[in-house]
């Protein structure tokens, strides 16, 4: 009966093993092996910066460019001193190479710096990515820059999933065989960046992004965007979204594990502060200041920094350009030097 | 459970598991088994695909016993009848016109119908079956399991190639053998048809503007010129690569299904086109339609021009309805149909150069005017047929997204390589007839490539072809 069922008449293959289409397995092997020799050796000399950042595969090439700059920099100048979050108006605002001159002309001691800023990061997001940060980089001091556009849930949608990337998750300790790949191998990350690179489109957006990006994360704007239409109604302020409250409630974690942690109000223009003071930028401040000191966590206010802020500082009414960045890191490097000296970042 | 796509993680499972198991049975086990994970495979889309499937497969298996029994005239008519007016309303009943056809025979209510997904494969099968046994150039199967694979044969199910019952059911009776030549042309057609997909099709339809064919208004002239050329590129990398792939899944099961593309690019004459692409179907055309309707006038006695004119254009309509039920696909083959007659024209006043200048020129005038029918072939209605069409003529708007044409070129010029090689080596898995270290270095760029290229990112899209 089982002669009926089974039976092995059909696979013939003898000599089967010379078949050449199987020899390409080792010219594979051989491809594959050079490939990551290649890549780990070069993305870990003073050749890196030669080649284009890597992927991550968060499909974000800000992202994969910061990822990549601030490992570079750790691996140039060592631990860092002091790391910026947030979203644009971090992304844009605070150059870490005016703070560690403004920090250095004050205490004559250098500072290390990088911007992690990311384009319309909001609280949701950034809350997850700053404690992923904190934990793989391991800086002295986290800056934070919010403004109460954070807590508005309507912004940022795009660039969400960044806190739920493989990076991410992975430094948040919640582990994957591919959230290992993209955080050890740079050969792994350099096949995801090529992936990307097939798509002609991605070439343009990358090769933009490299090109804005400088070696310490930064992303300067010049000249000046569209106007801002300040007459528009503004929501009141209010924290009523669950995942920007799970967010914030990162950040206040990480004070608690011991993290220190510094809270920057982004600044606004003038004209944006009083336009939208009475329903949201003060309301604002005011839950800012509560809930912050109740956990001891330092809370910067930039009134006096936007009106420092000359109009022409202004690239649209909430993020400073060319002549507004100098004006703003130099007090940010100012204010670092004068409530934490250089005892601190020993 | 989600349909198996041919291209995807699933239908690879599924593959192997069907291969580890075949290989380990006795031959009437492996008609069983095949059989079994054929309707499986068929009713990831729908049960009720499958459940069709066997109806009309029980029906012409009966059909054609009798057939071979009494030779009746009647009996076959009303077999050929029932599979080709299912065929024709199924396609009617899924057409763009359904609301109104719907309203005309009362049934507004039926709004949900489907045409199986490779129905209008299976069906041109089972009418060549019958016809052939008619004709009795075939014996009526008598084992309903073999005829049910016949039928069902999962590889070739969703976009053939339309296989007939006498290259197909001898290849069922006899053992099956997968030798080692067998096992090397399965391995190079899957590589290739992995290759044209994934590689060339894929990638070309992602750089190409979702609505250039629907809204071509928004675009330059230069933009519809560049993508009709690519259409054609597109189309053929794509099915010519699902052949491929299939053929050389049935490859590795000892089991040869028939080509369907040679270099269609390089034909040299309308005629010779069709014998160069979508082969099985030019071929069950060129046997069910145009022998028998000239074969028909000529007992008319009617030899001349309408023996001339009527067969190509009836052929040539027949293609374009079987398509889709559309005026812009019967346009499509009144088009092809044209071109027919034009060429026997010339061939009649004996004005078809044969070799020289005279003939490239004409060989590139062949590949232009099928480009220009690839339009209302992709075009949802004649209408924007014609606004596509009216674009290409003055005033020229000359802008192209310059980014992409390093790929565009690349891609283009890989398809035609392929092409070459093809030709070259007369062989459809070429690469075997290279040197070893060629062979070692091809096959390891090939699947390096297709890694790059199947990013987690990307969409697999499906095959154009399988809803016909």
């Amino acid at each position: 009966m089982y002669k009926k069922i089974l039976g092995q008449q059909t696979l013939k293959l003898e000599g089967v093993g010379a078949l050449p289409i199987l020899r390409s397995g080792f010219v594979l092997s051989w491809i594959l092996i050079s490939w990551i020799l290649i890549t780990e050796f070069v993305a870990r000399t003073r050749l890196g910066y030669i080649l284009p950042p890597p992927s991550v595969g968060a499909d974000s090439f800000e992202f994969d460019i910061k990822v990549y700059y601030l490992e570079q920099d750790i691996r140039q100048r060592g631990a860092l001193d002091c790391l910026i979050v947030g979203d644009s108006m971090a992304n844009d605002g605070p150059d870490p190479l005016v703070i560690e001159q403004a920090y250095q002309a004050e205490t004559g001691t250098p500072l290390h710096c990088f911007n992690f800023g990311m384009p319309a990061l909001m609280l949701d997001a950034s809350g997850p990515l700053t404690t992923a940060l904190n934990n793989k980089f391991q800086p002295r001091l986290m800056i934070v820059m919010i403004s109460a556009r954070d807590f508005d849930p309507t912004y940022g949608v795009t660039f969400r999933h960044v806190a739920s990337s493989d990076w991410t998750q992975h430094n948040l300790g919640k582990s994957s065989p591919r959230g290992w790949a993209v955080n050890s191998l740079y050969s792994y990350r350099y096949a995801l960046f090529l992936q990307y690179w097939l798509n002609p489109l991605n070439r343009a957006r990358f090769a933009e992004a490299w090109r804005d990006i400088t070696p310490q994360g930064f992303t300067p704007l010049y000249g000046y965007g569209n106007t801002f239409d300040l007459t528009r109604p503004q929501a009141d302020f209010q924290i009523s979204d669950p995942t920007i409250q799970n967010g914030f409630d990162q950040l206040l974690q990480l004070k608690r594990a011991g993290v220190n942690l510094l809270i920057v109000d982004a600044p606004v223009s003038p004209d944006y502060y009083e336009a939208y003071r009475d329903n949201l930028v003060e309301p604002y401040i005011q839950s800012m200041q509560n809930t912050l000191g109740t956990h001891d966590i330092a809370f910067w206010l930039t009134r006096d920094l936007s009106t420092s802020i000359v109009s022409d500082g202004w690239y649209d009414a909430q993020h400073v350009n060319e002549i507004g960045v100098p004006v703003m890191s130099t007090w940010l490097g100012q204010q670092l030097a004068e409530h934490y000296p250089p005892e601190f970042f020993e | 459970m989600k349909p198996i796509e041919i291209v995807s993680t699933d239908f690879f499972i599924l593959t192997l598991i069907t291969l580890g198991i075949y290989y380990l049975l006795a031959p009437r086990a492996q008609t069983f088994w095949l059989l079994a994970v054929s309707c499986f495979f068929y009713a990831t889309w729908s049960w009720f695909y499958p459940a069709i499937l066997l109806v009309f497969t029980f029906l012409n298996f009966i059909l054609a016993r009798q057939l071979e029994k009494t030779r009746s005239r009647p009996l076959f008519l009303s077999g050929i009848v029932i599979n080709a007016a299912s065929l024709l309303s199924l396609k009617l009943l899924t057409s763009p016109y359904q609301a109104t056809l719907l309203e005309q025979i009362n049934a507004t209510a039926l709004t949900r119908i489907l045409l199986p997904i490779g129905f209008s494969f299976y069906v041109l099968q089972l009418i060549s079956y019958l016809t052939d046994v008619y004709r009795g150039q075939i014996q009526a199967e008598q084992d309903f399991v073999h005829f049910a694979l016949y039928t069902s044969y999962f590889p070739k199910l969703l976009a053939g190639p339309i296989e007939r019952a006498k290259n197909f059911l001898p290849q069922l009776k006899r053992e099956r053998v997968v030798d080692r030549n067998m096992l090397e042309e399965g391995l190079y057609l899957i590589l290739l048809g992995l290759l044209r997909k994934i590689v060339i099709a894929d990638q070309l339809s992602r750089l190409r503007p979702a609505d250039i064919f629907t809204a071509p208004e928004n675009y330059t002239t230069l933009d519809r010129v560049v993508w009709l050329f690519l259409f054609a590129f597109i189309l053929y990398n794509d099915f010519a690569g699902y052949t491929s792939l299939v053929r050389g899944i049935s490859c590795l099961m000892g089991i040869q299904l028939s080509p369907n593309f040679r270099q269609p690019f390089l034909a040299g004459s309308f005629s010779d086109f069709w014998t160069r692409w979508h082969i099985t179907l030019s071929e069950w055309l060129r046997d069910y339609i145009f022998y028998p309707s000239r074969r028909w006038l000529m007992s008319f006695r009617w030899t001349g021009w309408m023996a001339l004119l009527l067969p190509p254009l009836l052929t040539m309509l027949v293609s374009g309805f079987w398509h889709g039920a559309s005026l812009a696909l019967l346009f499509w083959g009144f088009l092809h149909g044209l071109y027919l007659i034009m060429e026997q024209l010339l061939q009649r006043f004996k004005l078809l150069p044969k070799s020289g200048f005279n003939a490239h020129f004409y060989s590139a005038l062949v590949f232009l005017l099928i480009t220009l029918a690839w339009i209302p072939f992709n075009t949802p209605s004649v209408r924007s047929a014609g606004r596509y069409l009216i674009g290409l003529l003055p005033p020229y708007s000359a802008s192209f997204n310059i980014l992409i044409l390093p790929d565009v070129l690349l891609l283009v010029f890989f398809s035609l390589w392929l092409d070459w090689q093809e030709g070259h080596h007369q062989d459809l898995s070429f690469p075997r007839q290279w040197s070893v270290a060629a062979q070692s270095w091809g096959v390891a760029i090939a699947i390096l490539l297709l890694f790059f290229f199947t990013s987690t990112g990307n969409d697999l899209s499906r095959f154009v072809y399988q809803f016909f």
